[in-house]
């Protein structure tokens, strides 16, 4: 393989990350730890990779790959179809629309906008799915899952920003 | 301001005007692209709430594909956990010997009681002209992941259409009835545990032989509904499928009754979700019931039944 090429490859590699990522964060969320109850409240792994790619890299970050993150972690998790993949792609256009407001600024208001947008998402998805099943869901389980993703997600922005820092300079 | 655009070179204001036409239309897409997605998601939502099969084959085929991933990141979870649960103290390992201790009595004295028993229950038979117990074909699976997050209540489990795994069969372990069979792939399945909001199973009480369907809450109690208001259910009484519809086995325990209200009777499993590894999973078919025939004979079959004055 010549050299142009060989760029080319490490180029578009390296340019994946973001997606790359983002699909192991869905991943992630579902496997079976072997924790009390764990299932239920298992951080949302997804928001984490997808809003902190929304505030620093969005070019990389495409919607149409949100969305299709989305679809399958519908499918994976036996969820409504098409929800969580409206729920990322909602989440994902408004921070990249108002990344201004974060980029650059202070981890501490990264991580307040990202708490706010995390009660949000996780309000909305509770109305669908009591909306979907017919009845007013017990929000407990949403609660503690909201709690640990919002605890966690200064791990997964060091995680994330590690990849950064290491694979990606100058893509 | 004005002069130095009288001073451009001709010409110098169309790649401008091209380039924030480009940047209009480049906006204009990425509206239809969200747009698109939002429609697509929707119309997904609603195909989904049908139960198409096209979303079933795909849940199926996702599942397939990803159950063996999901299955080798999981293990070293579960080697770890194992490892730690290793390290008992002592006091718990000799609390746990002599509680085993115990059950190996009380097991030894059942089991004196045995061979009488079951010579009265093949007389009784007799007696009642029932035919031979029908016993399911059972097979073993690894526990996959618990996928569902706070509003499903499932599993993926390691067996799927190659296994003979069909739609309905009940998944049990040591500790009683776990779910059913939702979703089939070639390799991989979902069970809806008896858990969820959307779990219906015809149950007993099995001293009084009342019976009673058992709907799931999505949280750690289940409600028994259809009870008669004037029968007393006790605390603590063992709740079993009533294998009503001939779907799922009579006889596994399911749960005992927890509470008692005015409004629900809520029961608690008898499965510790915390330590689901391996499932077992029951085939078991009443005869005589259409559904068990392979499909172009129940055709057949159906049609002669439609044909029968």
């Amino acid at each position: 393989m010549s050299e142009p090429i060989q760029r080319a490859v490490d180029r578009a590699v390296r340019r994946s990350f973001p997606m790359a990522t983002a699909a192991v964060a869905s991943l992630a969320g579902m496997i079976a730890v072997p924790a009390p109850d764990y299932n239920q409240i298992a951080p949302a792994f997804t928001l984490i990779a997808v809003y902190c790619w929304s505030v620093w890299r969005p070019d990389l970050l495409p919607l149409p790959g949100v969305f299709l993150i989305g679809l399958f972690e519908d499918l994976l998790r036996g969820l409504p179809l098409g929800l969580t993949a409206l729920l990322l792609l909602a989440a994902a256009g408004f921070v990249q629309s108002q990344r201004s407001f974060v980029f650059g600024r202070s981890f501490t208001l990264f991580w307040l906008v990202f708490g706010l947008l995390t009660i949000v998402w996780m309000a909305i998805e509770w109305m669908a799915m009591s909306i979907l099943l017919g009845q007013l869901l017990n929000p407990d389980a949403a609660v503690f899952r909201y709690l640990l993703t919002f605890g966690l997600l200064p791990v997964g922005a060091a995680m994330l920003l590690f990849v950064q820092r290491s694979g990606m300079q100058n893509v | 301001m004005a002069r130095r655009r009288r001073g451009q070179p001709k010409g110098r204001g169309r790649p401008l005007r091209r380039g924030s036409l480009l940047a209009a239309l480049r906006l204009w897409a990425r509206r239809f692209a969200i747009l698109a997605m939002v429609l697509i998601a929707g119309s997904l939502i609603a195909i989904d709430r049908i139960e198409s099969p096209v979303t079933r084959e795909l849940r199926s085929g996702v599942a397939d594909l990803f159950a063996p991933l999901i299955e080798a990141v999981s293990a070293p979870f579960h080697a770890a956990a194992e490892w730690f649960e290793a390290f008992e103290s002592n006091a718990t390992v000799r609390e746990r010997n002599a509680e085993l201790q115990r059950e190996i009595e009380r097991l030894r004295l059942a089991l004196q009681e045995m061979p009488p028993l079951q010579k009265e229950n093949q007389r009784l038979r007799a007696l009642a002209n029932a035919g031979r117990r029908i016993e399911g074909r059972h097979l073993t699976a690894t526990v996959v992941s618990d996928t569902g997050g706070p509003y499903v209540r499932s599993l993926l489990v390691r067996a799927g259409s190659v296994d003979g795994i069909r739609r309905g069969m009940a998944v049990i372990n040591a500790d009683g009835f776990i779910g059913r069979i939702v979703e089939i792939g070639r390799n991989a399945s979902r069970v809806l545990l008896v858990t969820d909001l959307n779990s219906r199973i015809p149950v007993r009480l099995e001293a009084s032989g009342l019976r009673a369907l058992l709907t799931g809450t999505n949280g750690r109690r289940m409600r028994l509904t259809y009870v008669p208001p004037n029968v007393s259910v006790s605390v603590g009484a063992l709740i079993v499928t009533s294998g009503h519809g001939g779907v799922l086995p009579p006889g596994i325990p399911v749960g005992r009754v927890d509470s008692v209200g005015r409004d629900s009777i809520l029961v608690r499993p008898l499965v510790n979700w915390n330590r689901l590894t391996f499932v077992r999973i029951i085939d078991y078919r009443t005869p005589g019931l259409v559904e068990d025939l392979p499909d172009d004979i129940r055709r057949r079959e159906v049609g002669r039944r439609a044909e029968t004055p």
